[in-house]
């Protein structure tokens, strides 16, 4: 298994064995609870603070403890994606991707919306995109990211 | 040393083929299988162990910029 996957593993089995709740009240532990990562940065002066580890082959591992509402919903859309042959890991719903990365707007987010939108296209629930998505871009003042989305999502995949 | 004209026209066909190559692009990442996509992301994510981590990216993440936007603060 590669590198990623297997940091990626490590943490949600952390996670797991100690129960912590997959929303975004869980409380991270002290540092010595972190093993085997180890502390990269603890940004700690928003809302939700970022934990920046390190995973055990030097793999950086990024934590939100997110607050926002959606993305607590966004936990608790996600759902077990098998990675190798008994490896499973969480991950959030393609909806839920483009939302995040629609919202983020980087010129790199939006090449993998295009691929997430190739990919997913007849299965994606635009109704949950837009229902998400829209609050947000209200928050953000943004006026440019809806139209842009829609066109790619408008786009004929075939 | 290639004249104006001879420029225009590799321009053009430059043009033509990076729209022909994303055109192959969609369509390869269209009839791409789960199984084969998968293999090819543990191929890729496999080199990750070669890369060093950069000194910027030990306290950066575009999660930081993330968080600040859906809080609507300014970059740390």
């Amino acid at each position: 298994m590669n590198p990623i996957f297997a940091a990626a593993l490590e943490v949600q089995e952390f996670c797991r064995a100690r129960g912590f709740p997959s929303a975004s009240s869980a409380a991270w532990p002290s540092s010595d609870g972190v093993n085997p990562a180890s502390h990269r940065t603890w940004i700690s002066r928003s809302s939700a603070p970022l934990l920046l580890l390190l995973g055990r082959d030097g793999i950086p591992l990024d934590v939100a403890l997110g607050a926002m509402p959606f993305e607590e919903r966004a936990v608790c859309r996600a759902t077990p994606f098998r990675v190798a042959e008994g490896a499973s890991l969480m991950t959030c719903s393609a909806e839920d991707l483009i939302v995040f990365k629609a919202f983020a707007a980087r010129d790199q987010d939006w090449i993998d919306i295009d691929g997430i939108i190739l990919r997913q296209s007849h299965r994606l629930d635009e109704g949950l995109i837009w229902q998400e998505l829209t609050p947000l871009l209200e928050l953000k003042e943004d006026e440019l990211t809806g139209a842009r989305l829609r066109r790619l999502l408008d786009r004929p995949t075939a | 040393m290639l004249d104006t004209g001879a420029q225009r026209a590799w321009v053009r066909q430059w043009k033509e083929d990076g729209a022909a190559l994303a055109a192959l692009r969609r369509q390869e990442l269209l009839r791409l299988s789960d199984e084969r996509a998968l293999a090819a992301s543990e191929t890729l994510l496999s080199l990750v162990t070669t890369v060093t981590l950069s000194h910027r990216r030990r306290d950066w993440s575009g999660l930081i910029e993330q968080q600040a936007l859906f809080h609507q603060r300014p970059l740390p």
